[in-house]
C-alpha cells in the first residue's frame, strides 16, 4: 500500500461507518467498521503526515493517536456536559477529514525501504570468551 | 464442563450480547482480536520484516510452526481441566492441570529454538510472543463469566455513569475527578453498540497487552539494534507481567500511553551525543581538509567511539563516574533522524499524551515526570522543557478539575517523604493469612527480587563487555523515588515495578548469551581500551567471531522461560481467591442496584470482596462498610449487630437497608480470622429467623436482606425493570428465582438498562 493512498482509504472507512449509522447496518457489518475507525481513523489522519520512515511507526503510532483525540475529545464534552456518542463521532470524523485534506495537499516524500536492523553476524557476531 | 460449553458459554455469548448472534459474535471477537495483533506485525515491518531469509532458514521456519501449534492444541485440551471453583490459599496454580504447564512449556522450547534463526522470521516472533499472550491473558476471560477483580465493577460503574449522564461529577468520587478513561470507554461502548461494559470488560487484559506488542517493540527499538534483543524483551516483559495493572481500568490505557512517550522520546526526540559529536568531528575534518566529505562517515565513527576515551585516560586516569558516563555516550544508540516537521508532530503527540494521562489517571504522570527527569538529567533529551510543560499540565488539573478531590486529600501529603513509613505499607500484609496465602506472598516477593536481580546481572554484563546502557538503567531505576512521595494505598511498589518493567526486560535481555548482545552499541564498534576503570570493566574485551548463537542458548531460553512462566503464574494467579468474582453475584448486585430505592443504605461486611457500583446510577446510594477488616479480628455478629445496624439506617435517615451476604466475604472472613469459627452461618441463621430484615434475593450463596425505616412512607412498587441478568444461564433457575420483590422500589426507576447483562 502507499502512502498517497492512506487518506483515501480512510476517508473510504469513515464514509462505510457513515453509512452503516444511517442504513442501520446489522451489528456484524457496523461493529467491525466501527472498531477499524475507532483504533485507526483519527490516528492514521494525521500519523502519516510526519513521513515516518516505516508503515510500523505510523502505525502503531497512528493507534496511539486515535486513542488520544478520542480521550481528548470525549473528556472535553463530558466536562462541558454536552457528551453524546453521536457528538463525538461528529468531532472525531471531522478531525479525521481535516487530517486526510492536509495529507492529500502535503507533498509526501517518496517512501523508503524498510531498514535492515538486523545486524550481520559476520560484522557483528562478537562476544567475551 | 467440556470445551464447548467454554466456548459457547463465555466466548461467544458477551460479544453475541451485542451482535445479536454466535456466529457474528465469533467474527467480532476474532476481529477484536486481530486487529491488535495486526498492529504488532505492521510494527515489526520496522525490524525488518522485509529481510529476506535463506532457504534453510525458511524450512526450519516452517518446521517451528509445528511446535507453537502443538501448544494451542495442550492449551485447548487443558481448558476444560481447569477448575476454577476450586482455588486453593496459594492462588490458582494448584489448580492448573499439567497440560497447561505442558503447552507453555513446549511455547517456550520453541522460542529458544528461535534463538537459532538468524534471522528468525518476523512472523515467528510474533506467533511465539502472541501465543503466549493468549495462554496467559486468555485463559481465565474464557473460564469466567464476569470479569476478574471486584474493583473492575467500579470502573464500569463510572463508564455507566458518563453513558446515563452525559456527564461526570467530581464530587462523587476520585474516578470522576480522572474521568478520560471512563469518558473513553463510554464512546467506545456506545459506539460499539453495546450497553454496557461489563459485556466485554472481561476481555481487558487480552486486549491491552496485545495493545503493547507495538509500543514495546517501539521502545525497545531505541535500546537495542538487534531484533533477536527486541523480542526476547517483548517476550521477557510479558512472562514477568505479572501485576494485573492491565484489566479494565484507566493505568492499563496511561501505561500503553507511558510506553509510547518513553519510546518516542528515545527514538526521535533524544539528545542523542553521540550524533552530535560524529557531527562536531565530522565538520571539523571537512573544515581541516584531512578527508573527503564521502569517506566522513567510517572515519569519524571509529573517531568518536574509540579516539575520545583513550586520549583522555592517556592523560590521567578518569573518575570511575566520569568514565562510565562517557562509555555511557559512547555507548548510545544514536536516534532516528528527523526532519523539523517530525519533532513538531512528534512533540505535539507527546503534548496530546500529556494532556490525556494527566486527565485519566494520578500516578502515571508522576512516573513518566520521574523517566524523563531522569533522561534530562543525564542530558539524553532534547527537549527537557516538555517535563516542565508536564508538571504544569499535573498542576493546573490538580487545582481545577480535580480541585474538589485533591483539597480533600490531606493524607496524601501526610505521607510524603515518610520512606520507612510508605515501604512499610507497600510490604506488609494487614491480614493475617494461612498459610497458602503467606507462602503465596513470599513467592511474589521472590519473583519480584529475581526479576530486579536478573536485570542488574544484564546491566553489569553489559557493562563488562563495554556498553554502558544508561538509558535502560535510568528509566528501570527513575520510578523507585517515588515511594517516598505515596505509599498510594500500599500499592506504590506493585506500581513501581510494573512502570520500571520494561525496562528491566531488557536489561534482562542484555545478560543473555545471544550472539548479538550488546544494548545501546550494537550498531557500532565495541570498545577495546585497556585502560578502562577496572570497577567497570575489569578485563579488556577479546573479541571472538561467533556468527550465530550456540545450542546452548535453546536450553537457557527455554530454562528461563519456564523458570518465569512458574513465577508469573505463581504471583499472577496468588490471590486469585479474591479476584474470582462469582457471576451470581454479579446479578445480585446488579439487581439490587436497579431495583433499591434512591438513597438507600448498602451495608457491606466487607467492601473488598464484592462487585459494588457496578451500575451507572450508584452515586444515589449510601455504601457502608460496617467491619474494618484491618483491625477487626474473631469478631461476633449477631442480633445486636442487627439492631446497630437499624440503628445506623435510622441515623443516617435512608429509607431502606440492605445487608449483603455472599460466599466471597464469607472466604474473606474465614481466611483472614476476621470472625469467630462458624461466625458467618449463625448470622446468616439469625437473618432468616429475624422478622424485621426480610430476604430480597437469593441467588446462589449470595443473600441480600433488607429492612425499611418506618419513618419513610411505603411506595407502592413500580412494575420492575427487567433484570437482564436474569436471562443469563444458570444451573438452577428455581434456586436462583428472587425471593421476593423489594418492599420499595424507586417509583421513577429509569428504564433503561443499567447493567447490559442479557
Amino acid at each position: 500500500m502507499n502512502r498517497r493512498q492512506i487518506p483515501y482509504l480512510i476517508i473510504a472507512l469513515l464514509i462505510a461507518v457513515a453509512a452503516s449509522l444511517m442504513l442501520e447496518a446489522p451489528a456484524p457489518v457496523r461493529i467491525p467498521l466501527m472498531l477499524c475507525f475507532l483504533l485507526l481513523g483519527p490516528g492514521m489522519a494525521f500519523v502519516p503526515i510526519l513521513q515516518l520512515p516505516q508503515r510500523g511507526y505510523e502505525l502503531t503510532l497512528g493507534v496511539a493517536l486515535s486513542l488520544l483525540l478520542e480521550a481528548l475529545v470525549v473528556t472535553v464534552l463530558v466536562e462541558m456536559r454536552v457528551w453524546t456518542v453521536e457528538l463525538s463521532l461528529e468531532v472525531l470524523g471531522s478531525l479525521t477529514l481535516i487530517g486526510c485534506a492536509l495529507q492529500i495537499y502535503w507533498p509526501a516524500a517518496p517512501e523508503e525501504e524498510p531498514e535492515m536492523l538486523e545486524a550481520d553476524p559476520d560484522e557483528y557476531g562478537w562476544s567475551t570468551p | 464442563m467440556n470445551l464447548s460449553d467454554l466456548l459457547s458459554d463465555s466466548v461467544l455469548r458477551t460479544i453475541s450480547n451485542a451482535t445479536g448472534g454466535l456466529l457474528a459474535g465469533a467474527a467480532l471477537t476474532m476481529l477484536v482480536l486481530a486487529i491488535p495483533i495486526a498492529v504488532s506485525l505492521f510494527a515489526s515491518y520496522r525490524l525488518g520484516w522485509s529481510q529476506p531469509v535463506s532457504s534453510q532458514s525458511a524450512r526450519f521456519d516452517l518446521s517451528l510452526i509445528a511446535l507453537p501449534l502443538l501448544s494451542v492444541g495442550l492449551w485447548v485440551w487443558s481448558l476444560s481441566s481447569i477448575e476454577t471453583q476450586k482455588i486453593a490459599d496459594i492462588g490458582l496454580i494448584a489448580s492448573l492441570p499439567l497440560l497447561f504447564f505442558a503447552a507453555l512449556m513446549v511455547l517456550s522450547i520453541s522460542f529458544g529454538f528461535l534463538m537459532l534463526l538468524n534471522p528468525a522470521s518476523s512472523w515467528l516472533w510474533v506467533l511465539h510472543v502472541g501465543l503466549l499472550i493468549l495462554i496467559l491473558h486468555g485463559t481465565l476471560p474464557i473460564l469466567y463469566e464476569v470479569p476478574r477483580f471486584p474493583w473492575t465493577y467500579k470502573h464500569i460503574g463510572v463508564t455507566s455513569y458518563i453513558q446515563i449522564h452525559q456527564s461526570i461529577n467530581p464530587r462523587i468520587d476520585a474516578y470522576h475527578n480522572w474521568p478520560g478513561f471512563f469518558a473513553l470507554s463510554a464512546l467506545w461502548t456506545e459506539a460499539l453498540g453495546f450497553k454496557s461494559a461489563l459485556e466485554f470488560a472481561k476481555w481487558g487484559q487480552l486486549f491491552f497487552n496485545f495493545l503493547f506488542i507495538g509500543p514495546l517493540l517501539l521502545l525497545f527499538g531505541a535500546l537495542s539494534r538487534s531484533r533477536q534483543a527486541i523480542w526476547v524483551a517483548v517476550w521477557l516483559f510479558f512472562l514477568t507481567s505479572w501485576v494485573s495493572q492491565d484489566y479494565f481500568a484507566p493505568q492499563a490505557l496511561n501505561f500503553y500511553l507511558f510506553v509510547i512517550v518513553v519510546g518516542v522520546s528515545l527514538n526521535w526526540l533524544g539528545n542523542n551525543p553521540q550524533v552530535r559529536l560524529r557531527k562536531a568531528r565530522a565538520n571539523t575534518a571537512i573544515s581541516s581538509g584531512s578527508v573527503s566529505s564521502g569517506s566522513v562517515s567510517s572515519q569519524v565513527s571509529s573517531e568518536a567511539t574509540l579516539d575520545q576515551p583513550v586520549t583522555a585516560q592517556t592523560e590521567r586516569r578518569p573518575n570511575p563516574y566520569f568514565a562510565l558516563m562517557r562509555q555511557a555516550i559512547v555507548s548510545d544508540q544514536a536516534g532516528l533522524e528527523t526532519t523539523p516537521l517530525q519533532r513538531y508532530g512528534l512533540v505535539g503527540l507527546l503534548v496530546l499524551a500529556f494532556a490525556v494521562i494527566v486527565s485519566s489517571h494520578q500516578l502515571t504522570p508522576f512516573m513518566l515526570l520521574a523517566g524523563l527527569t531522569a533522561l534530562a538529567l543525564w542530558r539524553r533529551s532534547r527537549y527537557p522543557w516538555l517535563i516542565v510543560l508536564l508538571g504544569v499540565f499535573v498542576v493546573l488539573w490538580g487545582v481545577t478539575f480535580a480541585k474538589g478531590y485533591t483539597s480533600g486529600q490531606s493524607e496524601w501529603y501526610a505521607t510524603l517523604g515518610q520512606f520507612l513509613q510508605n515501604l512499610s505499607a507497600n510490604t506488609t500484609e494487614t491480614l493475617e493469612e494461612s498459610t497458602g496465602r503467606v507462602t503465596a506472598s513470599l513467592l511474589i516477593k521472590v519473583f519480584v527480587l529475581c526479576v530486579w536481580g536478573l536485570a542488574a546481572l544484564g546491566g553489569i554484563q553489559q557493562m563488562r563487555r563495554g556498553v554502558v546502557p544508561l538509558r535502560a538503567m535510568l528509566l528501570a531505576v527513575a520510578p523507585f523515588p517515588l515511594i517516598l512521595l505515596n505509599s498510594y494505598g500500599g500499592e506504590m511498589l506493585l506500581r513501581i515495578y510494573f512502570f520500571s518493567l520494561p525496562f528491566m526486560s531488557i536489561l534482562i535481555t542484555g545478560g543473555l548469551p545471544l550472539h548479538n548482545p550488546l544494548l545501546e552499541s550494537a550498531d557500532q564498534t565495541v570498545t577495546t581500551d585497556p585502560s578502562v576503570p577496572a570497577l567497570t570493566f575489569s578485563r579488556p574485551v577479546v573479541l571472538v567471531r561467533r556468527p550465530v548463537n550456540s545450542w546452548r542458548i535453546v536450553p537457557i531460553t527455554a530454562v528461563l522461560s519456564l523458570g518465569l512462566v512458574i513465577g508469573f503464574l505463581s504471583t499472577y494467579t496468588a490471590k486469585e481467591k479474591f479476584y474470582r468474582v462469582p457471576a451470581e453475584e454479579v446479578r445480585v448486585m446488579s439487581e439490587m442496584y436497579q431495583k433499591a430505592p434512591p438513597k438507600s443504605m448498602f451495608i457491606l461486611l466487607n467492601d473488598l470482596s464484592l462487585p459494588l457500583r457496578i451500575t451507572g446510577n450508584y452515586e444515589q446510594f449510601d455504601h457502608l462498610p460496617w467491619i474494618d477488616t484491618s483491625t477487626e479480628r474473631d469478631l461476633e455478629l449477631d442480633q445486636g449487630s442487627l439492631d446497630d445496624m437499624f440503628d445506623e439506617l435510622l441515623n443516617r435517615k435512608r429509607p431502606m437497608a440492605y445487608l449483603i451476604l455472599s460466599a466471597s466475604q464469607r472466604d474473606f472472613f474465614a481466611e483472614n480470622n476476621i470472625l469467630r469459627s462458624g461466625n458467618y452461618e449463625r448470622f446468616r441463621a439469625v437473618l432468616a429467623r429475624s422478622k424485621t430484615w426480610s430476604l430480597e434475593w437469593r441467588r446462589g450463596d449470595t443473600e441480600v436482606y433488607s429492612i425499611r425505616n418506618p419513618d419513610f412512607p411505603r411506595v407502592t412498587p413500580p412494575n420492575p425493570v427487567q433484570n437482564p441478568a436474569e436471562n443469563a444461564p444458570t444451573q438452577n433457575p428455581t434456586q436462583n428465582a428472587p425471593a421476593q420483590q423489594p418492599r420499595n422500589p424507586q417509583p421513577q426507576q429509569p428504564e433503561r438498562n443499567l447493567v447490559g447483562l442479557k
